[in-house]
């Protein structure tokens, strides 16, 4: 897919932006603080109407506004040309697909896969299991309306049992409750389990090409639970039932999954240094978009959030032989890059973008 | 615009689906276009208010403190319950002709989250209704969500037990006459799973 053109009002420190993005190569440039993450944030939006900067949509509007706006011309590679809308008031958002309102998030996944390289991202690395969590399920719920109907699913049930809980309500109120979420925990653990195994693969790779395959990754999706059968998780949940109660909450089940990753048999984490943990969260996003193409094909814009300068000459030579011609990236930075003559060069500079 | 006028338009935006632009309309319609439906409709609601009441058997809407039409229907099968969260349910069943038995309207679904809990349904008068063994068939018409399927699991359960009563629920596929192409994955997914020998 391709951005061809981005209209914001009142989105962040942009009261008005209308910026022309033909062609695969852009860059945005300028001093810290003038818009520039804020706009690849806009764009980041289309996949699924999530910030990668933060959870709460309130810091999404210009100070002093409640309401703002986003229009983007997509041109997808299986369906044409598009035109995707975001109307949003305090707390109510609309999306709009070529002029029609979408009632539901899970009608626009899938469609406009983009996948977005920030400075932020050793979170997926050094931050909570919940982190990595969002991650795989942004990552499957793209690809697989089922899994994304079960992530919602359990998570409604999840919070009816920790309700039940705290109330101190019956086992058999409970227990109907623990049935229902049963089949949906059932799904996830076993989607995670597949998928994770063809990122896995993708991930490494990777890594493979960024530090010349001296050093060997590894990615394992640990359930909690363990479990992908409805009625070993049912067991699970009636064993731990008594405990739960004094808690107040669930401790088993699939919102306590983790993923493992390593390098040479070493957690990454505690072990891999900077440059490890930086190439490793890179290849992880790569393996993203490839399982995205592989699957929708169609081919996920880059969005490079200030991270290219960082890059040695080695691994910025592999991250550009991993951005095939007709991939669009979408990159910033405070300085213009080296090999400028390739890309379109905007200026950002206080909310206002000029070439 | 006026006091008077603006408490009606509160009033009317309580109401379920109505939202100021709604309510803004149906008030100008009733107090300025057509004042003259605005007394038959006062007059219509007070008088099903005053004889309107719940069917002590079933929860259907009923009149004069009696049981509703179906179960005083001698031509349904008295044997047969289908069971539903809400009278407009039960109203969309009836539309399809494809039930001749009766009724028991939850009123609601388990929803701990929404303060919903079994003393809150109308499942102490089911519980009653199944004590002559009289009840052969119960057919669970309840929304395939997870508190829906809580409260279907509750009623097998608790309210069922080990009576021998055929228990069911209705299937969730596609709809008649659409498509395998333009049928969502979830839909299709439902449909395939709760498929049935063709022979």
């Amino acid at each position: 897919m391709e951005f061809r053109h981005l209209r914001l009002q009142n989105f962040r420190n942009f009261d008005f932006l209308n910026l022309e993005l033909q062609g695969t190569r852009h860059f945005l440039f300028g001093a810290n603080a003038q818009g520039k993450s804020n706009c690849l944030e806009a764009l980041s939006l289309v996949t699924a109407m999530r910030s990668f900067r933060v959870r709460e949509w309130k810091p999404l509007a210009r100070s002093g506004f409640s309401e703002w706006q986003l229009r983007c011309d997509i041109r997808s590679r299986k369906t044409g040309e598009h035109c995707l809308e975001l109307h949003v008031n305090g707390s109510r958002k609309q999306i709009f697909l070529d002029g029609d309102l979408l009632p539901r998030l899970g009608q626009l996944l899938g469609r406009f896969p983009v996948v977005v390289l920030g400075s932020e991202d050793l979170q997926l690395l050094r931050g909570s299991p919940g982190e990595r969590r969002r991650w795989l399920d942004l990552t499957f719920s793209l690809i697989d309306p089922c899994y994304f109907e079960a992530l919602l699913a359990y998570g409604n049930g999840l919070a009816q049992r920790n309700r039940l809980l705290k109330n101190g309500a019956s086992d058999r109120e409970i227990e109907s409750f623990e049935q229902a979420m049963s089949a949906p925990a059932a799904l996830l653990v076993k989607t995670r389990t597949q998928r994770t195994a063809e990122l896995r693969t993708m991930a490494e790779d990777v890594y493979a090409r960024l530090v010349d395959g001296r050093e060997q990754p590894s990615l394992t999706y640990r359930p909690d639970s363990a479990l992908d059968d409805p009625a070993a998780i049912l067991q699970k949940w009636r064993d731990t039932r008594k405990g739960d109660r004094a808690l107040g909450s669930t401790r088993a089940g699939p919102h306590r999954d983790d993923l493992r990753i390593q390098v040479d048999n070493r957690a990454a984490r505690e072990y891999g240094s900077d440059g490890q943990q930086r190439a490793l969260v890179m290849a992880l996003r790569f393996a993203q978009s490839q399982l995205w193409e592989s699957v929708l094909n169609e081919v996920p814009v880059l969005l490079v959030d200030d991270v290219l300068g960082e890059l040695d000459p080695q691994r910025r030579e592999a991250f550009w032989s991993l951005c095939r011609e007709d991939r669009q990236v979408i990159a910033t930075g405070t300085e213009q890059p080296p090999q400028y003559e390739h890309w379109q060069i905007h200026k950002v500079d206080n909310g206002i973008i000029s070439q | 615009m006026t006091p008077a006028f603006d408490a009606v338009i509160d009033e009317l935006k309580r109401l379920p689906g109505l939202g100021r632009r709604s309510a803004e309309r149906i008030a100008l319609h009733l107090l300025v276009e057509k004042r003259s439906q605005l007394k038959s409709l006062q007059e219509s609601l007070s008088a099903a208010a005053r004889t309107l009441n719940a069917c002590p058997i079933c929860g259907n809407l009923a009149e004069e403190g009696g049981p509703c039409p179906i179960c005083l229907d001698p031509t349904r099968d008295a044997s047969q319950i289908c069971i539903v969260e809400q009278i407009s349910d039960l109203t969309a069943v009836e539309r399809s002709a494809a039930w001749r038995g009766r009724y028991h309207v939850l009123n609601g679904k388990l929803s701990p989250m929404k303060g919903i809990g079994p003393a809150e349904l109308n499942l102490a008068s089911l519980a009653k209704r199944l004590q002559d063994g009289s009840i052969s068939e119960i057919v669970l018409a309840l929304p395939n969500d997870i508190e829906g399927q809580a409260t279907c699991h509750y009623i097998q359960e608790e309210i069922v037990g080990t009576q021998s009563i055929s228990l069911s629920r209705i299937g969730f596929g596609l709809p008649s006459g659409g498509g395998v192409t333009y049928a969502d994955s979830i839909t299709l997914r439902s449909a395939i799973e709760s498929r049935r020998n063709y022979s």
